[in-house]
């Protein structure tokens, strides 16, 4: 158990040499990962309990069961591909002040480490907090942006209103139960409006770390403006505390949970699919793009976490074992592929020096290795056979469909709609991918930062070749993953996962398994004999040569990037297909002084408006108005007005005290 | 067995209420309606047949009659008349009319299950699904801007009416039916005269520019 | 070992067949528009002439151009190997279901769509563009429809859908499967490209989505994409034929059943081939931004579908 803090705390110790301390973290990352999993394995749990301070309710208690073994593990896994991508990229990118990112860093790592394994309510929160200003500090880290500095400010609000209502949640817990120790709220039974004010606080608290629909606004300005690899621990990890959280709650403490809990949670993930991804198509900065996605895929965990939540409540334990296996394996997912992208655009990032997808293309022969991991990436999250992605798609789409089995009207009415917009979700994935790869990396450079680019230094390729690696093993070979989940789904549920979905080899299934199953290495194994015949077909009866030539421009001799297709035009009929949702502006207007008739150079701009933003934007401003005038009337400058606060103020003190005196 | 074939048919002429919703050209829309009637008038035939009615028998004819040929050729020949630009103008565009109507869709199934329906039902699908008609009928009356394509959503309204009339409760008497028909037909060469005089007055026909004429 | 021989025999008749069934398309439209036209085997030929001309390939290209075609080409033909013709043992049903199907079918489109901007030429993007428009356009109608008969028949697997079809499922929920097979021809028009929505014969930039994307290619790659195509439209029209009209699937115990079930499908799907290209004779080929309104279409109706099954 020591050994575990150790190695949480180790390379903070070594901050004053930032290359060391990255190899550190990639070590200590590594052993995490295999000691995590060896334990999950063989359902060893530990807890420690390991300050008492003499200070009322404040200890500092342990304990890794096998939820938070999990997610140490998911944590350890991102942070050993992204430790090691860092030992480059920043001296590549030259941040000043090393040491100080270095230490900033591996506390942030430290501090995601110690959320998953609090089990006390009030150290949970300090972890909390630590993590939450380590990361603001990371995001605002190239301060001299404005802005990075508005995206770092909204974020520290927005992650601030959420801790209070998480508090909120644990007041309530606190009073009906009297302890700040998980280890007391375990199937607390709370009376129902308890329970609800619970689960709503929950929701808020949680869903605004995650990036959960109502609540996304930080995400797209904050996580871009990050430095890549913190982009990819923030987007990648520290987003799935808050679903760690969620789950602890959901399943954990809370228990005989009404139906229509889950059928809340699916709806607003079914809504943070629909619109990140939407968004995500509208965009043309490659790392905002990410961002959007990261909400869809809260979106899409959301979804098999409230279909996990609406058969528990349902009591069907199998079935929400099945559920909650979905919602897991694709926060596993998730964190792998999306880190991945996020590493990719900051690959990309550093050697064209902008971030704007319209100036890239034919990267891929520039940096093939680079382009490579990212397209692995790129299918895997556009969920396409046979990686990792799919696979826990497939599972949220078993899991929707066996939603039919409750016996509610409007889930039955309901789910297949849901379905329906996580198939259009998927879709929309897959056309943004598309876009990604076709504009960045195909075609020839738009611009000299793109043609003066270069493949990355070796530890980059060493990190993102790791995780695309974990993409297709976790595609191809499910049951990896299902077996660190089982353990979870018996201590959640009491239901051994494995045992009903990985019962045949190389092949998963539904609880039931005639219902459906699959095999990705089956599939995998199937396009690769195709693909063999088909050469061999080709090598025996067709014509093998292949002769190069200029691309074919209509005639037109002097074929420039320009020609191209642009990110903005390929989402340009979805945008006016879409129009009712996006309220684009699109403007033509000439940058030269020529008349209409002179063929002036004219430059199109679209921009598409997040709706959510202008509903917080106006909220914000009555706020502000009339907190200002508040302020303005109680501080109003006179110092004799003070001082009858203060005379106020020890009086009312007198009053409370002399009254605790009587009673 | 007899209840699948009367909710085949239902769900025939809701499809064509929504193909209604899609259509851009007063031609395709018109043709649409008669056809819907023409589902209408076989729905009520066979229900007629079934309960061996001879009410049925003869508001099914009059169906057949009226709204398959006669009113679909009156709109006809008033489109011919006024030379009516074939796009439909819509306060709401056909994409997110769709989306509106998967809602009421939706929305009116959700109901008719909380709806218990007593006496004798020959179809329990019906009703939901006319329910749907009615709405879309008038969907398309509040959603269209032309007086033409509104006098259409207040047929597609009445054939709904009368999909529930006959199939959920063996008809009304034969009396109503006859005075609904009647209604109809007054109401819909009223409305193609007053369209023409729209038309012939103002050159335009817009329902919008009706409002101009406010005091 | 008979079971993997009939299985076998299943996914080469799909393969065998599909481009006899774009042929009889082609054909079918000349004739009635009064020319003579192509020989209903002219696809074969094509794939083989372009078989064995060289490729030529831009110097912007990039070895997606070399790998994408395979790509295209094999995710169809493993589908194929999927799909029943006369008995519920397939090739590939151990490997996965409809819905990864559906999924499967997305990769090809994925790597096309990479394909058209390999080139570096503004058509590809165009088409890519297009393209991906359309077929994430028609995925919820398809997941909808695919939901409603995976509840009726209780499973998602392939062949116990097909099962339960040629048992009495669609005599048990009529309505409900009507609709749904509506709304799986329109899935199907947009996803082999056919014309309301796509026009697989022109070549004009306004009107071309499938073709926009392929126009750079040339020799094998340009067949393996043919084969691409020819195959996914066989497999559309094969599902909907065979949940259509649940005819034709005989025992397999003589020689003799199986040709007549093999026979009876093949009847089927020419039908089908001919019903599709005097649909598209009849019909216009839809404004780019209206086939949002068609594939809502589809979708609305899918939706009907599902509530009136759970009714």
């Amino acid at each position: 158990m020591l050994i575990y803090i150790f190695l949480m705390v180790l390379p903070m110790l070594f901050f004053l040499k930032p290359k060391a301390t990255f190899i550190v973290q990639t070590f200590s990352s590594l052993v995490l990962l295999f000691f995590s999993a060896v334990l999950l394995l063989k359902h060893e749990y530990i807890s420690i309990s390991m300050f008492h301070s003499s200070l009322p309710y404040l200890d500092f208690s342990i304990k890794l069961d096998s939820l938070s073994l999990l997610f140490v593990m998911i944590i350890s896994t991102i942070s050993l591909g992204v430790s090691t991508y860092s030992l480059n990229y920043v001296y590549d990118e030259d941040y000043h002040h090393k040491r100080l990112f270095a230490f900033i860093y591996t506390a942030f790592i430290a501090s995601l480490l110690f959320v998953v394994t609090s089990f006390n309510a009030i150290s949970f929160l300090i972890f909390w907090e630590i993590m939450s200003t380590l990361s603001f500090f990371l995001v605002i880290y190239n301060y001299e942006n404005e802005e990075n500095r508005q995206g770092g400010f909204l974020y520290i609000f927005m992650t601030h209103l959420g801790t209070a209502f998480i508090m909120v949640a644990f007041i309530l817990m606190y009073l009906k139960t009297g302890s700040f120790s998980f280890e007391n709220w375990v199937h607390v039974g709370l009376d129902d409006s308890t329970k609800f004010w619970v689960f709503l606080c929950v929701l808020i608290g949680f869903g605004t770390k995650a990036g959960m629909f109502p609540l996304h606004v930080w995400l797209p300005k904050a996580h871009p403006v990050a430095p890549s690899n913190v982009s990819a621990l923030m987007s990648g990890v520290m987003i799935k505390t808050a679903i760690y959280m969620m789950i602890r709650f959901y399943f954990y403490f809370l228990s005989d949970i009404p139906w229509w809990y889950g059928f809340i949670v699916l709806l607003l993930g079914s809504l943070s699919a629909l619109f990140g991804v939407m968004y995500a198509l509208a965009q043309h900065d490659l790392k905002r793009l990410l961002a959007y996605h990261s909400i869809e895929n809260i979106g899409i965990i959301l979804m098999g976490l409230g279909s996990a939540m609406l058969f528990n409540s349902n009591h069907m334990p199998l079935l929400a074992s099945f559920g909650l296996l979905a919602a897991i394996f694709h926060t596993y997912n998730h964190a792998i592929f999306k880190s991945l992208l996020f590493l990719g655009s900051g690959a990309t990032f550093l050697k064209t020096h902008t971030k704007d997808m319209e100036k890239y293309g034919g990267l891929i022969k520039l940096m093939p290795y680079t382009a490579l991991f990212f397209i692995i990436g790129s299918i895997s999250i556009s969920a396409l056979p046979p990686f990792n992605g799919f696979v826990s798609e497939w599972l949220t789409y078993q899991s929707l469909l066996l939603n039919n089995k409750i016996d509610i009207n409007i889930i039955h009415i309901f789910v297949p709609l849901f379905a329906s917009m996580l198939a259009l979700t998927g879709a929309f994935a897959a056309a943004c991918f598309v876009k990604v790869i076709g504009i960045s990396f195909l075609g020839s450079p738009r611009s000299d930062g793109a043609k003066n680019a270069n493949e990355v230094g070796k530890f980059m390729v060493w990190g993102m070749g790791f995780l695309a690696a974990l993409c297709v093993v976790f595609g191809l070979f499910p049951h990896i993953v299902i077996a660190l989940v089982a353990p979870i789904t018996s201590l959640l549920l009491g239901v051994d996962v494995s045992s009903s979905t990985s019962s045949h080899l190389f092949m998963i299934s539904t609880p039931n398994f005639s219902f459906g199953h699959l095999s990705t290495l089956g599939l995998s194994m199937g396009f690769a004999v195709g693909i063999f015949m088909l050469y061999i077909l080709i090598k025996k009866f067709g014509n093998t040569k292949t002769r190069m030539c200029s691309t074919w421009g209509c005639g037109q001799l002097n074929n420039d990037a320009s020609n191209q297709y642009t990110a903005s035009g390929f989402s340009q009929p979805i945008r006016k297909i879409f129009a009712f949702f996006y309220h684009p502006k699109e403007k033509i207007y000439p940058t030269s002084r020529k008349k209409k008739y002179f063929f002036p150079i004219l430059e199109y701009k679209a921009h598409s408006h997040d709706g959510v933003e202008s509903v917080y934007n106006l909220v914000l401003k009555v706020f502000v108005k009339s907190s200002a005038y508040l302020i303005n009337l109680i501080e109003n400058g006179s110092i004799h007005i003070y001082l009858l606060y203060i005379l106020i103020a020890s009086i009312a003190f007198l009053v409370y005290a002399v009254k605790g005196g009587i009673n | 067995m007899f209840s699948d074939f009367i909710e085949l048919i239902g769900a025939f002429v809701l499809v064509l209420a929504i193909l209604q919703i899609t259509s851009d050209r007063l031609y395709f829309s018109i043709k649409v309606y008669a056809i819907q009637s023409f589902f209408v008038s076989i729905s009520i035939l066979s229900i007629g047949i079934y309960s061996s009615s001879f009410d049925l028998y003869v508001s099914s004819f009059l169906t057949l009659v009226i709204k398959t040929f006669i009113i679909p050729y009156a709109l006809f020949k008033t489109i011919d008349e006024m030379k009516i630009k074939r796009e439909i103008k819509a306060f709401v565009n056909i994409t997110n009319s769709l989306l509106v109507i998967s809602a009421i869709i939706i929305f009116t199934f959700l109901l008719t299950r909380y709806i218990n329906i007593g006496g004798s039902v020959i179809a329990k699908e019906i009703f939901p699904i006319s329910l749907s008609i009615i709405f879309i009928g008038a969907f398309i009356m509040v959603s269209r801007q032309k007086p033409i394509t509104q006098l259409i959503g207040f047929l597609t309204l009445e054939n709904g009416i009368m999909l529930v009339a006959t199939s959920v409760t063996y008809g009304m008497p034969l009396i109503v039916e006859i005075g609904i028909f009647f209604d109809v037909i007054v109401g819909a060469t009223m409305a193609s005269l007053i369209i023409h005089h729209i038309n012939h007055d103002i050159d335009d026909m817009d329902a919008t520019s009706l409002s101009d004429f406010k005091e | 070992m008979q079971t993997f021989l009939m299985a076998l025999l299943q996914f080469f008749i799909i393969l065998i067949i599909s481009p006899f069934i774009v042929g009889l398309m082609q054909k079918t439209k000349s004739l009635v528009r009064g020319s003579v036209g192509p020989c209903v085997f002219q696809p074969y030929f094509n794939i083989l002439k372009l078989m064995q001309k060289e490729v030529v390939l831009s110097n912007q290209s990039s070895y997606i151009s070399i790998i994408a075609p395979y790509i295209v080409a094999v995710v169809p033909i493993t589908v194929a190997g999927f799909l029943p013709v006369f008995d519920s043992n397939t090739l590939m049903s151990f490997s996965g279901d409809i819905i990864a199907m559906v999924y499967i079918l997305a990769l090809g489109t994925f790597f096309l769509a990479l394909f058209g901007f390999d080139q570096g030429s503004s058509f590809g993007g165009l088409g890519s563009s297009r393209e991906m428009t359309v077929a994430s356009l028609a995925e919820p109608a398809f997941i909808m429809v695919i939901f409603t008969f995976a509840l009726q028949s209780n499973s998602t697997n392939i062949s116990h859908i097909f099962d339960s079809m040629r048992g009495d499922i669609f005599f048990n929920y009529p309505v409900s499967s009507t609709l749904a097979l509506m709304a799986l021809y329109f899935v199907t028009l947009a996803e082999a490209g056919r014309i309301p929505i796509d026009n697989p014969e022109t070549h004009l930039e306004l009107t071309m989505i499938h073709e926009a994307m392929i126009l750079d290619a040339s020799g094998r790659n340009l067949a393996l994409l043919e084969i691409g195509s020819f195959v996914k439209t066989t497999i559309f029209l094969t599902l909907f034929s065979n949940i259509f009209m649940p005819l034709g699937f005989y025992d397999t115990n003589t020689i003799w059943t199986i040709g007549f079930s093999i026979f009876i499908y093949f009847i089927k799907m020419s039908t089908l081939g001919v019903i599709i290209a005097i649909g598209e004779l009849t019909l216009a080929k839809l404004r780019y931004f209206r086939i949002s309104d068609a594939m809502m279409f589809g979708f609305v109706l899918a939706l009907i579908s599902m509530v009136t099954y759970r009714l």
